[in-house]
């Protein structure tokens, strides 16, 4: 078979830098997408800039891009998880029902909307390493098993009666004006970061992504470690889920119809390949604020919420045929 | 550097002419340029005298140029006559004439040596029988040259002595035949003519006697290998590793044999004859009905590769890309992907580079930083680099899966080389190998499996392509 | 040793979040740029929000809310946006956040969940933002801020009404329609609807499914409905989609003759059914109106400082007998030119 390996090393010095390069440029390409959209919105609206504004900015993508920091990991490993909406929206209802209907102090009710969403991941974590399911059909089962139970668990109605400290999270502020989402957001950032670089879940969770038989015939224990991804995709989307309810001091059964798209797409701006072994925290961060932004600034603009999901779509797609460009560049700079 | 440099190559009608070079030569290239799939930026093309337009694979065809490519380009839910009039089909007005293009189907297939009813559907085919479909396409389009791509690649070797038969025939007819290879011995078996290729440019045109294996070697490398088979004298010691019964459904049955410290011990066979499963069962990578491993005189309990690697049994995939490698990860990450080195909970990145930089070394792997995309290294560096990961799990047994397939001459001799040092240092090496001259030269002793069991297990004495061929293939039809 | 830094920097960022957190509080709402309380005369911005955008219904308040900025004193700029589903409420919340930030001076807004935009208005309010409802309101409804919307009870206890006599003196079996249980606007709809069917025992509620107001979804549980309970006589329908659905349904069933439907709304499919005869009578809203009354209102209050006090839009029952009148006309086609802003007769 004609191998695909050079001969010699080709470029050299020049061409690692490259590719460090095109690593850290599928980033930057979207911190520089997020650069240029802050300073045009900054122009073109006298509202942008405002403390109120980047407040509500800073807020209202604590949710997603909490969700998404979880989604990075799964598609890291060459997975996805379509069912962080709806469970997001029952670990929320079920966070509040906590609270309302059995007097759970505040704290213990966020770990147990947390739980919750970690069990979904459980049961999505086994379908997809032990029973061998594909992700995409698994996590699809669980999007519609989720919300289905949300409905019946609350009867299809908002849920109300929680006390005030409950919209800390998601509306508190700390140190007079930084919004505590934010804050949760960039600790959980952090964690995620750590893992990712520093320990054998990031490290494995790439190399399965990159090559799962290559993976398995190393002695990783595969199954345990897939499990894992999704547990924590659960978690974090429960967790985003309480933030959730924390801002509208509610549980909403109606809430993330539709959220997956928007975690998936920030990962996918960030750099994260849906063919696994790629992604980064930083990267996720920045494509969760590049929509956000697109969405806040839509309305500073008056721009129809129609043409917002156009505008989306478009980034979305830009992102993936440069990550599409910069693998067949690779691949072919191998031969 | 261009892919094809100045090339002037004359082919001559009933010849085979073979087009050896190192990877990266430009081999293939140039076959995409004969057989316009791609377009030359420069230079003339003539048939039969002729000067030829460059408009695409459907123009080469019409022009009698065919080409049988090594991933064979077949449909495989259509059947075999479905194929070979693939864009051609007899009929009119839009409607196939399924009658006459059976009938054809027959002939061609008759002409090549394939007995098979043209019905059939191509994915049930054996890999020999889908190059002679392949070839008989060639066939169907009246061609005058035939190019081949590493048809052997793939091949065992009775089913490679069936291509020549055909080769033969064809040739005798006037069909040119243009064949690109890097296996030394058959280049000799077959060709007329030989063309060197290196670095995109044409080495030199020689007729086959003008030639030898080492002054073949040194046009395609360019420099002199000393040894393409470079094996240390050993002491061989006492059996480190014994698999007993090992046994697995209908693919292995009641396989048994030892590894002495010091030793290599090749694994012969047809394809599908059961090496590869036999190393992935003994490993754990595949759940075995019975059977034992012992180490040492220790007996192992392997359900899964990580107790195989704990008790220091490595084993190195058929196809590093799809098997053994995370391309996305760099050298150094995949250095330690059986062993990461961790502190407290974390990996210890610095340890993780110092030790790739060592194996780095040690190995000769050629690249610029340990940081690297394992993908971007050349074939024969990425096997360097699966041999430093087993290295660093301490392994004592080391199953080889093909190692030199798709490297140049240059780094298999080094990659030999190694091997011959591993066994030096007193590891148990099994080698897997479907190109006998490297079993041969390179094994103390071979073991030859058959349909699921063994065969049997020749010792250096008595080593002969015969005894083994006659060992894989005892008790099997000819390929008609 | 650089893992132990990395560990000492995250447990002093965890020591110094929990610190902060010690003084952590829900935000007040800070200085915004929003509009002043005390009255202008200069140009006014005000955002105009449905609780969703894709219905004919939500389409209609648009234009009347057009239609009053058009005509009214000085320059009054509207700023029409919605969420995708009548469902997201969290999409709602944040956008209406944004425009308050954004500086508007006004919000006209229907609320998709009564509870959670309470908050909403009250930060706008405290901002110095005028508010108005239409449609919907809020629960607590502050008392600057006025309402103009229908009178659902009345007018879902005058459809009713009708669905009784319709349905003569041995009365019969009817099937409920809801849209959003645990809305204001669904529960009042629903109320006038209970009050009369206790008043007339002959007439037996044999099931109730919500619509979630999705069209398919009101077709399939309709359907559903027809073949659990082939005798039904009649389908009270709360708003368009469910209206829709029960049409298409009965229609599929070929029971246009056998079943009754009355329903909320007046979406041109809507008319079109009751031309046809497969619905007996709609409840005209007047959505015109709610935007028109809705701008009007929230501009005097931003120009006087004054509040402002809000009002029944009104109602029509729209039959097949009456759905050419003028008066009617007015209300189910309304324009700028001939705006109806009186109740119709009737």
């Amino acid at each position: 078979m004609t191998d695909t390996g050079a001969t010699e090393e080709r470029g050299g010095l020049g061409a690692a830098l490259r590719e460090r390069f095109s690593d850290a440029v599928s980033q930057l390409a979207a911190a520089g997408a997020l650069i240029v959209v802050f300073v045009f919105l900054s122009i073109a609206s006298p509202a942008f800039l405002t403390a109120d504004n980047l407040f509500n900015i800073g807020s209202q993508t604590a949710v997603v891009a909490v969700i998404a920091i979880g989604m990075t990991l799964v598609i890291i490993t060459a997975g996805i998880d379509l069912s962080v909406g709806s469970v997001a929206a029952f670990a929320g209802v079920m966070g509040v029902m906590m609270i309302v209907d059995f007097g759970f102090p505040v704290p213990l009710a966020l770990l147990g909307g947390t739980l919750v969403g970690a069990a979904c991941g459980l049961v999505n974590g086994f379908l997809v390493s032990t029973a061998g399911l594909n992700p995409f059909i698994a996590t699809l089962g669980m999007l519609s098993v989720a919300r289905g139970l949300v409905y019946i668990f609350s009867d299809a109605q908002a849920i109300f009666g929680t006390p005030d400290s409950f919209r800390l999270l998601g509306q508190g502020v700390i140190a007079g004006g930084i919004p505590i989402p934010l804050i949760v957001t960039l600790a959980i950032a952090i964690v995620g970061f750590i893992i990712l670089s520093r320990t054998k879940l990031g490290r494995y969770a790439y190399a399965i992504g990159s090559n799962l038989e290559a993976a398995r015939l190393s002695g990783i224990p595969v199954r345990r470690y897939l499990t894992l991804v999704y547990v924590i995709s659960g978690a974090l989307a429960g967790f985003g889920g309480m933030i959730a309810a924390s801002r509208v001091n509610s549980g909403q059964p109606n809430f993330g119809v539709g959220l997956e798209l928007d975690v998936i797409a920030a990962a996918v701006i960030g750099g994260a390949s849906l063919f696994g072994g790629q992604g980064t925290v930083i990267g996720t961060l920045i494509g969760a604020f590049l929509i956000a932004l697109i969405r806040n600034g839509s309305v500073l603009l008056g721009v129809d919420i129609f043409y917002q999901q156009v505008i989306i779509g478009v980034v979305i797609w830009i992102a993936v045929f440069w990550d599409q460009y910069r693998r067949r560049r690779l691949a072919s700079s191998s031969e | 550097m261009l892919a094809v440099d100045g090339v002037d190559l004359e082919i001559l009608p009933g010849e085979v002419h073979v087009v050896a070079g190192e990877n990266g030569a430009g081999k293939s290239t140039l076959m995409k340029l004969l057989s316009q799939v791609e377009r030359p930026s420069g230079g003339e093309v003539e048939v039969s005298g002729e000067p030829v337009e460059f408009h695409g694979p459907g123009h080469a065809q019409s022009l009698g140029v065919a080409m049988v490519y090594q991933e064979f380009a077949l449909a495989p839910h259509l059947s075999v006559a479905e194929n070979l009039f693939l864009g051609r089909e007899p009929g009119r007005a839009g409607f196939i004439n399924r009658r006459s293009e059976g009938e054809e189907a027959g002939n061609l297939l008759r002409r090549v040596g394939l007995d098979v009813n043209p019905a059939r559907l191509v994915s049930g085919l054996t890999v020999a029988e889908q190059q002679r479909v392949e070839i008989a396409k060639a066939l169907a389009i009246d061609a005058k040259v035939v190019i081949m791509d590493e048809p052997t690649a793939t091949l065992a070797e009775k089913e490679i002595e069936g291509l020549f038969d055909v080769i033969r025939d064809l040739t005798s007819r006037g069909i040119a035949i243009l064949y690109i290879s890097h296996r030394l011995d058959e280049i000799f078996r077959i060709a007329d003519r030989v063309t060197v290729m290196r670095d995109g440019k044409i080495v030199d045109t020689l007729l086959v006697n003008e030639l030898d294996e080492d002054k073949l070697v040194r046009l395609m490398v360019g420099r002199e290998v000393a040894n393409l088979y470079p094996k240390p004298e050993v002491e061989i010691g006492d059996a480190l590793l014994r698999v007993s019964g090992v046994s697995r459904g209908k693919k292995l049955m009641d396989c048994s044999f030892e590894v002495r410290a010091g030793e290599i011990l090749g694994f012969a066979g047809l394809v599908g004859a059961g090496r590869t499963e036999l190393a992935r069962a003994v490993f754990g990578a595949d759940r075995k009905d019975s059977g034992t491993v012992e180490l040492d005189g220790r007996t192992l309990k392997i359900k899964q590769p990580q107790d195989a690697i704990n008790a220091g049994i490595g084993y190195l995939t058929e196809d590093r890309k799809g098997q053994g490698l995370a391309l996305q990860l760099g050298v150094d990450q995949n250095i330690t992907l059986a062993s990461l080195p961790m502190s407290f909970g974390f990996i210890n990145l610095a340890e993780e580079r110092r030790t790739a930089r060592q194996r780095r070394d040690e190995l000769n792997i050629r690249t610029p930083s340990i940081r690297r995309r394992v993908q971007v290294l050349s074939g024969g560096n990425q096997q360097k680099v699966v041999v430093a990961r087993w290295l660093e799990t301490k392994a004592r047994v080391m199953f080889f899966d093909e190692p030199a397939r798709g490297i140049d001459v240059g780094a298999k001799a080094e990659m030999f080389g190694l091997i011959g040092e591993l066994a030096k240092e007193g590891r148990g090496i099994v080698l897997i190998s479907s190109y006998l001259p490297e079993l041969l030269n390179m094994c103390d002793r071979i073991l030859v499996m058959n349909e699921g069991k063994v065969a049997g297990v020749i010792g250096r004495e008595e080593f002969s392509e015969e005894r083994i061929i006659a060992l894989a293939t005892a008790g099997m039809e000819e390929i008609a | 040793m650089r893992r132990s830094r990395i560990s000492v920097a995250v447990l002093g960022a965890a020591i110094a979040l929990a610190l902060a957190a010690c003084g952590a509080e829900v935000r007040e709402s800070g200085g915004g740029e929003g509009g002043n309380g005390g009255g202008q005369d200069g140009p006014i911005q005000l955002a105009v929000v449905p609780k969703a955008v894709g219905f004919d219904f939500w389409a209609t308040v648009q234009d009347g809310a057009q239609c009053a900025a058009q005509d009214a004193e000085g320059e009054v700029e509207v700023q029409w946006d919605g969420v995708t589903q009548e469902t997201d409420v969290t999409g709602q919340v944040n956008l209406l956040t944004n425009f308050v930030s954004q500086g508007v001076d006004g919000l006209v807004y229907a609320a998709t969940d009564a509870q959670v935009l309470a908050d909403v208005t009250q930060n706008a309010l405290d901002q110095g933002l005028v508010v108005a409802n239409i449609d919907s309101g809020t629960n607590p409804q502050p008392e600057e801020v006025p309402v103009f919307a229908t009178d659902n009870v009345a007018a879902a206890e005058d459809a009713t009404e009708y669905l009784v006599e319709q349905l003569g003196e041995e009365g019969g079996q009817v099937a409920f329609i809801p849209f959003q249980p645990g809305t204001l606007t669904n529960d009042t709809r629903t109320e006038g609807f209970m009050n009369v069917l206790e008043e007339n025992p002959q007439v037996e509620l044999v099931a109730t499914q919500s619509s979630e107001s999705d069209y398919n979804t009101a077709l399939q549980v309709t359907e559903n409905i027809l073949t659990a309970n082939p005798g039904l006589d009649a389908i009270y329908a709360a708003n368009e989609p469910g209206v829709l659905g029960a049409a298409e349904a009965v229609r599929g069933a070929g029971l246009e003759d056998q079943v009754t439907i009355v329903g909320w709304d007046t979406a041109p499919d809507e008319l079109q059914a009751v031309r046809d005869g497969v619905v007996a009578a709609l409840v005209a809203q007047n959505p015109f109106r709610m935007g028109y009354d809705g701008v009007n209102g929230a501009v005097e209050m931003a120009r006087t400082g004054e509040p402002v006090e809000g009002g029944d839009t009104g109602a029509t029952l729209v039959t097949s007998e009456n759905i050419d009148d003028e008066e009617v006309q007015s209300v189910l086609d309304p324009s700028c030119d001939n705006p109806p802003t009186e109740p119709p007769e009737g």
